[in-house]
This record gives C-alpha cells, structure tokens and sequence, in this order.
C-alpha cells in the first residue's frame, strides 16, 4: 500500500449547489500537507467525506485502500472545525474516553501536553474559553498514533503562542508511517511544516505542489502565491 | 515559528545556508553528534522532509556523514571545514566591500574603519 | 465497544434522572407520612395536598424526562454535532444504534421500578405495614393498612401461578412494545435526516408513516390491531391468546427498523 489517502473523481452536491466536483488525489505516507483554499471552496467536505460523515454522490474516496468504515476510524484521528466534545465532559474524562475507544491513544502525552498549556484535567470542558476548548481538541486528536490525521481548522482560533507549541507538537510527532493533512487559510504560520500544497478552488483541485517546488518555480512564498491564484 | 524565512526561497536551500553556518562557527564542532532529523526539524519549526531533503545536500558537500545505526556525525575533516569557512568569509567580505562601495569608502577606508572597530575605539568623525 | 458506548450513555443521561428518582421517593415517603392519622388532624392535609401535586408532577416529567432523552440522545448525539465524535469512534452503527435502544429501555424500566418504589414508600410513610392494635371492649384487635394488605396479598396468592404469568406477559409485552415504538422513532429520525433542510418535519411524517404501515400489518391470529399500538400490546395477547405469536411479531417488527436504522446511518449519514 503506497497510498494512505487516495480520492478519484469525488463529487458531492448539496442539494444545487457542487461543493466538490471530480476531485482526484493521490497523498502517501509520511507526508504533511496542507490542504488550502478559500471559504467555501470544499476542504471541509472533503475532510467529512474522509471520514465518513459524508457520502458522496460519485467517485470515491479511500483511506489505506479502505472506504470509511469501521477500520479505517480506528487509524484516522479527526479534528472537526467545530466543538465537537459533550460539553458536560470533564478534560480529565475526555481523556479517558478517548482511552476507552481508541487503542493508538496516548493518555501520557495528551496529560503532558496539557500541563505544558497550562490546562486543568479538572475543568470542565463548556466553562473554558474558545481558544482554551480548541486546544483541547487538538491535544486529544495529536495524542492518538493514527496514521492519517485530518485537521480541520487547527490554529484558527488559538493564540500565536499556542499556535506555535501545537506546529511544534505536529512536528515532533512526525512518523514515516504517518501523514498529516491540515486545512487552513492561515499559510503563512504553516508553510514552514508542509511537505505539500493541496489548492482547492471552488470544488476541484488547482494544484497539487510540493512546497519548496512552488517556491523554486514560483520564485514567491505559497502565501504569496496562494493570494495569487486566489485573487479577488 | 523557531525561525524565520525568506519567503520567496525553497526553505531547504535556506536550511542548508544555516546548518554550514553553525558548522563553520563551530556550534556543530567537527565529529559531533547530530540530532535526529525529527529533533531537528521540531527545533527549527520546519518539515522533517525539508530537514531531510538538507542534510542529504550536506552529506553530498561531504560536511556531514551517516553511519548506519548510530545517526548523522558532523565531518571530522577540519581541512575541509576550514576550506569552506576560508571561502565563505572571503564571499562575505566581497559582498560587505561592495556594498561599502556602495556608500563611497575606497577599500583603503574600509580597512582603516575596521582596525579602528575591532580595537573597540569609537569613530569620532 | 458496545460496553464503553454504553458506560458514556449511562454517564450522559444519569444525570438528569438521578436528582428526579430521588426527590419522587423522597416526595412519596412524606406523602404517606402526612397522611397518618396522627398527623392529618393536626392540619397536615394542606401540606399532603402540596406534596400530591408534587408527586404526580415529578411523575409526568419523569414520562417527559423519558421521551425526551430518548429522541434528544439519537438526534443531538448521533445526528447533530456530537455525531462528529460518535460517528469518527471505530465502532460500527448497529452498536451506535443498540447503545442506544439499551440505556433507553433501561430507563423506562428503572423509572417503572422507582414508580413502584414510590408507592412502596408511600406506605411505610404512612404506617401502613406496621400493625395498629386497638382495644375494644377489653378485646385487642388489629386494624389499619397492614390487613388491607395483609388480606389483598393473600387474594393474589389464592388466584396463584395463573396471575403471576399474566401479569409477566403483560410486562413482557409491554416492555416489547416500548422498544420497537424507540426502535421506531430511530427510523424515523434517521429518514427524516435525509431531508437535509427540513429533517425535523420529515422525522414526524415518517414516524407518523411507519405507525401507519404497522397498524396496517396483519400477522394473522388476531394480532392486527395490536401491534398498531405500543399500549394495546398487551391487548394483543388477550385477544390473540397466543403471546409467544405476539413476542415474534414485535420482535420482528422492532429487527426491521433496527436494520433500516443501522443501514442509513452506515450508507446515508449525511452530518452538516
């Protein structure tokens, strides 16, 4: 298996309007990527799609060759766009349900990385702050040792401090046998991290670049070139 | 980010600019150890492939060495080293000369400001 | 995995019943007291009157507490943003499903039991199992609640096994009933989710839909109006007068939604 995410001609509508159309790609291991593009140009359908939360209308999509089941959950780890945790939950419960489901997670490492953003296992998730909230689901997605992580979204909300410890997190559990794929409009704070730029524009794929070959060719940033493509 | 970047560079050629630079200081002395590629690349906030791709270019230059098991050695050829520290300074100081020129120093004022600046005294013009 | 979906759901939904079981017993238990004869002429009637109202509002929220946690644990957990969590957890939709139907039909019994519970502490707040003896005419008698009971017990035992196997297949039924009418209201919901801007609507029409198609079916042997109706189950047994052919019905009816269910959330799970 070469191919740990693999989409062909991937279509969804809702209802009129086409959120993708056609979409092929082909994402291997060990990879970080960045899946960019504007508002409403289809990143988060996909991730949904990747995941199950969607089916599509044609096409496929695939994870280690699987479709969304049961057996491709169990090495993805999803970080949605939204809060998606009971908000009754304590952090130090999350924690342990997390345990509970899933067999590649980590309660060693998500403990640590609480401590070293200063968050409370006791507090209660719904009384934290937004920023706060989004760390923790980060924390917990980061802590399983999936082998496709989908991150939808991750820094928006958090502070340039945090933002910093949790590229540094993404980095530092880097693995051969892992690809992170992350979806942001915030290039500039993540281009140092890609291996590649997945360019989404109104619901195909623009372009699909290696990092440092857009740089070399483009003689820009994929920041500049991202506001380039994507131009007003 | 750890470190920052010329935008419109790839950042390995960038990498590759930095890690010859903290050879040639020394801050990687010659035989030294080098951390893991993952290590390195978390501490310099950038891709484990883009560290990767880097390192390979410093082995080719034959600054940097891999044995199999035991993980990346800065070179211990201090000849080498000092070829490229030797070259290295003389591509500064043609750069610092011309931009000097730039601004109207001869290259004899040039070096009078700088015996006067690694003495410590002030310039008093 | 179906028993950590099950320890979550128990967790989710304690919650609330919790804190409602144990004021209805508390309410009951001084209902009762107040009902002494002691107390009742020292002007407790007003206060009994209180606690009446209390007792039978507890209960009813208790019934909404049910109906409403039943349909709120399928629709906010599974189908509104919570489901990004359950749905991403590798477990598969049956266990979703099952998880569910479980911790609901667990609270239906648990709020039937503490239902029985109440009453059972109404009467030992008033005294009822304890003899009162009365001396008439140098004659020590017994009186008060403890004969009620003492002779209605006796009653039951003399009627003997036939009534106890009644009233088990009544409960049988019954509880067979609730399930597919929860196991029903999964189904619809979840054809209701295929109408992306208008799923709550299309959730009520189908449910209505399904009962209508049910109170349709004809199993033979007399059991066409029962299943119609979850409350009429029991009935079913009586006029069928078969209640192995009642169970099979229900159980077969209650597998069909299960599999509809399970099915459209594994190949139709559309989560906005």
């Amino acid at each position: 298996m070469s191919e740990l995410l693999t989409c062909e001609g991937l279509t969804k509508h809702y209802g009129a309007k086409t959120a993708l159309d056609g979409v092929d790609l082909h994402i291997g291991f060990g990879k970080i990527v960045g899946l960019l593009g504007p508002n409403g140009s289809g990143k988060t359908t996909l991730i949904k799609l990747a995941n199950g939360l969607l089916q599509p209308d044609s096409g496929s999509i695939r994870i280690a060759g699987m479709k969304p089941g049961v057996e491709s959950k169990a090495i993805v780890s999803y970080l949605p766009d939204a809060d998606w945790l009971p908000g009754w939950m304590r952090v130090e419960q999350l924690v342990k349900m997390f345990g509970d489901f899933y067999k590649d997670f980590d309660p060693a490492r998500a403990n640590e990385m609480l401590a070293n953003l200063e968050l409370s296992p006791k507090d209660v998730l719904k009384t934290l702050s937004k920023g706060n909230r989004e760390k923790v689901q980060l924390i917990l997605a980061m802590s399983r040792n999936a082998r496709l992580y989908l991150l939808d979204e991750p820094i928006g909300g958090v502070d340039p401090a945090a933002r910093d410890y949790i590229l540094h997190t993404i980095l530092s559990n880097y693995s051969k046998d892992a690809t992170v794929l992350i979806s942001t409009h915030l290039i500039e704070d993540i281009e140092p991290v890609l291996d590649e730029a997945i360019f989404l524009k109104e619901g195909t794929v623009f372009a699909h670049r290696s990092v440092d070959e857009i740089r070399e060719n483009e003689g820009m940033s994929v920041d500049a070139y991202f506001r380039e493509v994507f131009k007003c | 980010m750890s470190e920052q970047f010329d935008s419109s560079r790839p950042i390995y050629a960038q990498l590759v600019e930095r890690l010859k630079a903290k050879i040639l200081a020394g801050t990687y002395p010659p035989g030294g150890h080098l951390d893991s590629v993952r290590d390195m690349a978390a501490a310099a906030g950038v891709n484990p492939n883009t560290m990767q791709r880097a390192l390979a270019q410093l082995e080719t230059e034959g600054l940097v060495r891999t044995e199999r098991t035991a993980g990346r050695y800065v070179t211990e050829d201090t000849m080498l080293i000092e070829q490229l520290r030797a070259a290295t300074a003389e591509k500064f100081a043609e750069e610092f000369l011309e931009k000097m020129r730039g601004i109207g120093y001869s290259p004899a004022q040039v070096a009078e400001l700088l015996a006067r600046q690694t003495k410590g005294e002030p310039n008093h013009e | 995995m179906l028993k950590n979906l099950l320890k979550y759901e128990f967790r989710a939904t304690g919650r609330t019943y919790g804190g409602l079981y144990l004021v209805w017993l508390l309410v009951a238990l001084a209902m009762g007291i107040s009902m002494r004869d002691e107390v009742w002429d020292n002007g407790s009637s007003q206060i009994w009157a209180y606690l009446m109202f209390a007792y039978f509002a507890i209960g009813v929220a208790i019934g909404v507490v049910c109906i409403v946690t039943i349909i709120q644990r399928f629709t906010k957990n599974l189908l509104g943003r919570e489901g990004y969590l359950m749905h991403t957890l590798p477990v598969h939709p049956e266990q979703l499903v099952a998880s569910k139907l479980i911790s609901s039909m667990v609270w239906v019994i648990c709020s039937g039991v503490v239902g029985i519970l109440s009453v059972l502490l109404m009467l030992v707040g008033l005294g009822a199992f304890e003899d009162s003896k009365t001396v008439i005419n140098g004659e020590t008698i017994t009186t008060g609640w403890g004969d009620v009971l003492k002779f209605s017990w006796k009653e039951i035992q003399s009627i003997g096994g036939e009534f106890w196997s009644e009233l088990a297949w009544i409960i049988v039924l019954g509880l067979a009933g609730v399930a597919v009418l929860i196991l029903c209201i999964y189904a619809a919901c979840m054809i209701g989710h295929q109408f992306r801007n208008h799923s709550t609507i299309a959730s009520i029409l189908a449910f209505f839909l399904l009962q209508l198609i049910q109170g349709k079916l004809d199993a033979g042997g007399g059991i066409r109006v029962i299943v119609g109706s979850v409350a009429a189950m029991p009935m079913a047994y009586s006029a069928s007068g078969n209640p192995w052919l009642v169970l099979l019905v229900t159980i077969l009816i209650g597998a069909v939604y299960f599999v509809l269910t399970s099915w459209l959330m594994k190949n139709k799970l559309d989560l906005e």
